[in-house]
């Protein structure tokens, strides 16, 4: 009896745990229903599509022909694959450091050492500027200023100062030019982040620092850097993402050449569908390439520790942790 | 009740009467012998030169609606233009993608390599009932029989050629008078390539003399993308591409080690070719080649045109055809060796049709039309391209074209394109092939051996020959 009683007990709590549940997620569905709703038009849809068309042989007759699995081991026997594959290391690692270094370096440099409001803004507005630019002008400036004949602007300017002769910077070195180009606009993004970071930090720890007599260096690696952990870790993984799947810079700068040096992996894929008309072999190579930065997003965000970033309260306890750094400090100065 | 039953009443009568009104008024009916305007949407690809392959239609409408009103069709039609002049290949998807939902242009020009693909894929409607059966075939019937060869694809006609041209070798004349040629030698420079008296060979030695002597920036130059420039070559140096017998591409691997080793030799040998050629910009060799920096430019009979019509020197603008004249000459590409042949490469236009059209008559009528003589002329005179037939090539203004007339018997050499659908994939492996071989990245050797690669991973069926 008593057995049943517990049992009747067990339904009813758990009946009311889902009620609840449910009652919520009504509550939330009002504020999440319309990004759910994009995301699925945006995201799930095309994947889908992209997953059903990868197996197909659709070309340019555009027909939807199912073959199976058939481009999944064309892809893995294809022997430009490597080349892509490496190629795609080398730019979404070399892209990265600038996108996160060099937008930390930029932050640092206009939210901590100009401490003049206006300048400060002028130089973030100035390093803004290529985001702000449509990515074709953004090519074509690149393509004018390493134009490869003494007329490129790079070119004219060593050649007057230094008497260098005309460079084909491109042709010679696609990958560091397609890297720089968008280590920069990337690195922009980066700047406006660590910035809105830093100008977050109370002002307290940075004046208990000089107290202490720490130089500036020491207070970029004992308060600031401590503090900027989450967004630093948040950039990482957006920008990684965000450039394993990028190739509009690189399409337009060197097209992936020359001979493929330059030719990443959403490129490449790019290629077969749309300048071989092989789509259905086109959405296969992106498939791999969305498994690919599904499984890496779930690494990061592992090691990173997505709990610990999601955690409720989360600025106090960087607080302490900034706070138990400087405490170090303290004790080292 | 009733009274609100009658102001209803009222209001359906009137808005009905009005709505009748509204139909009768924009859509005559043809019963009553009023006029139906048919919108006639055509777009064309070229340079701005060549814009006379549209407007020649929107003049061919004018005709066409004099005919239809003798024979009292009470269809006119009006022609639409676009004339494209950057990005084929974006040209061509977006016309494939906007046939999926049942639209695209009517008519459209389109390079006679790419008609394979488009009548295989549906794209566009087969001709042979409009020519051999139609009132308006008449006006096509004179075209040569080489040009109709190259609209085909399975033995069935799919477009009406437009024009054609011929890949020619221009060359400085001011630069070899520098290098101390007589006007007689360089008067007699067509003659010789074209009976293969001076080759590759001998224009290579020319232009390194120029180049060392510093008379010219450049030797030779060649476009900077992929196009049908370097598959002349593979036939100057005897290759093929295409069975006719299995319909099946060729893989040809003497012919392109030949002629991967001509590109090497000239980018990073001889150096008379810049090995960042791939990587110029259009403008840039226009202007280099105009203003006389560059002894030897691989260029097409479009471009005499083209020169007087685009503003590429910077100190004279457009250029005039007496200062052409006397600076430039134009010759077919040389053998390779003495013994060999020269060779041209023509790739003719054609005016195709969207199988998509509702009036395939009208776009029919429109180009058979354009097709004559007179509007021809006036394209092949203001764009440097060749006239598509006997009757064209009698015409008082194209006779009066010295160009024209000079460049015509290089028809007689001229070799085409393989009409197949992936001949796109190969020509475009090919090009990285030459570029690796021009940047000294891979000796020819390598490069055939990637090319072949590339293309058992891109190709089905090609047969592979030694």
């Amino acid at each position: 009896m008593r057995q049943l009683e517990m049992e009747i007990c067990e339904n009813v709590t758990s009946k009311k745990a889902s009620m609840e549940g449910l009652r919520k997620f009504l509550g939330a569905l009002p504020f999440l229903g319309p990004f759910l709703f994009l995301i699925i038009l945006f995201y799930l849809v095309p994947v889908t599509l992209t997953f059903v068309m990868s197996l197909t042989s659709m070309d340019y007759v555009l027909e939807w022909k199912f073959v199976g699995l058939e481009n999944y081991l064309r892809f893995f026997q294809d022997s430009g694959v490597k080349t892509v594959v490496l190629n795609t290391v080398k730019y979404v690692f070399f892209t990265l450091i600038i996108n996160v270094g060099f937008g930390f370096l930029l932050a640092i440099a206009t939210s901590y050492f100009i401490r003049n409001e206006n300048i400060r803004l002028l130089f973030q507005t100035i390093w803004m500027l290529p985001r702000m630019t449509p990515p074709v002008v953004y090519a074509l400036l690149w393509l004018w200023f390493l134009d490869p004949t003494e007329a490129g602007m790079l070119n004219s300017f060593l050649g007057k100062l230094f008497g260098i002769p005309a460079q084909n910077w491109i042709l010679n070195n696609p990958m560091k030019v397609v890297i720089i180009a968008n280590g920069l606009i990337g690195a922009s993004l980066g700047m406006v982040v660590f910035s809105a970071a830093i100008k977050s930090i109370p002002v307290d720890y940075f004046r208990a620092a000089n107290v202490d007599g720490a130089s500036d260096w020491q207070i970029i690696r004992y308060v600031i850097i401590p503090f900027l952990k989450w967004p630093i870790m948040f950039m990482t993984i957006w920008q990684t993402l965000s450039l394993i799947t990028s190739y509009e810079y690189i399409l337009l700068i060197t097209d992936g050449g020359p001979l493929n040096k330059s030719e990443v992996w959403s490129l490449f894929s790019y290629h077969k569908a749309f300048s071989n008309y092989e789509f259905g072999y086109g959405a296969a190579i992106s498939m791999v390439l969305v498994l690919i930065a599904v499984l890496i997003a779930i690494l990061m965000l592992k090691v990173f520790g997505y709990d610990a970033i999601m955690r409720r309260g989360n600025v106090d306890g960087m607080r302490g942790e900034a706070g138990d750094e400087s405490n170090k400090n303290h004790v080292a100065v | 009740m009733k009274k609100f039953l009658s102001i209803g009443l009222i209001i359906a009568l009137t808005l009905s009467l009005l709505l009748s009104g509204c139909s009768k008024g924009n859509q005559p009916s043809n019963a009553e012998g009023k006029v139906e305007t048919v919108v006639i949407e055509v777009e064309s690809y070229g340079s701005p030169a060549d814009s006379t392959r549209s407007t020649n239609l929107q003049e061919a409408a004018q005709e066409l609606n004099r005919i239809l009103e003798e024979k009292g069709d009470n269809r006119r039609v009006e022609v639409k233009v676009n004339h494209v002049s950057s990005g084929y290949e974006e040209y061509n998807k977006k016309f494939m993608l906007a046939h999926k939902s049942g639209k695209g242009a009517d008519v459209r020009t389109i390079s006679h390599a790419d008609i394979a693909m488009m009548a295989e894929g549906g794209y566009i409607l087969q001709l042979d009932d409009f020519i051999n059966n139609s009132e308006w075939g008449k006006y096509v019937r004179d075209i040569y029989q080489n040009l109709w060869d190259a609209a085909k694809w399975n033995g069935k006609i799919y477009g009406v050629p437009q024009d054609t041209e011929a890949r020619v070798l221009f060359f400085r004349k001011d630069i070899l008078k520098k290098l101390g040629w007589s006007d007689e030698e360089i008067a007699s420079l067509p003659e010789k390539i074209k009976n293969s008296e001076f080759t590759l060979e001998d224009m290579t030695k020319v232009a390194k003399e120029a180049v060392e002597k510093g008379v010219a920036k450049a030797g030779i130059y060649h476009r900077p993308n992929n196009g049908a420039d370097f598959i002349t070559f593979i036939h100057a140096f005897g290759g093929k591409l295409y069975d006719e017998n299995t319909g099946k591409l060729i893989f040809d691997r003497k012919a392109l080690k030949d002629t991967l080793d001509y590109f090497y030799r000239i980018a990073q040998k001889d150096k008379v070719l810049p090995s960042g050629m791939t990587s110029m910009e259009w403008r840039q060799i226009h202007k280099d080649w105009v203003e006389g920096n560059v002894l030897f430019w691989y260029g097409g009979t479009w471009h005499w045109g083209e020169y007087q019509q685009v503003e590429y020197h910077s100190e004279l603008g457009k250029l005039t055809e007496d200062y052409m004249f006397e600076n430039m000459g134009y010759a077919l590409i040389p053998a390779p060796t003495s013994g060999g042949k020269p060779v041209t490469l023509s790739q003719p236009y054609m005016y195709v049709i969207n199988s998509n059209t509702k009036h395939p008559d009208l776009a029919f009528a429109l180009i058979a039309i354009a097709s004559q003589p007179k509007y021809n002329v006036k394209h092949a005179v203001n764009s440097g391209h060749l006239v598509i037939s006997p009757a064209a090539a009698q015409e008082q203004a194209y006779k009066e074209n010295k160009f024209l007339n000079d460049v015509q018997y290089m028809l007689e050499y001229t070799t085409v394109q393989p009409n197949h659908p992936e001949f796109g994939k190969f020509s475009n492996a090919f090009f990285k092939a030459i570029q690796s071989v021009e940047m000294g990245e891979n000796t020819p050797e390598q490069a055939v051996k990637w090319l072949e690669e590339q293309v058992r991973n891109d190709i089905k069926n090609i047969i592979f020959i030694n």
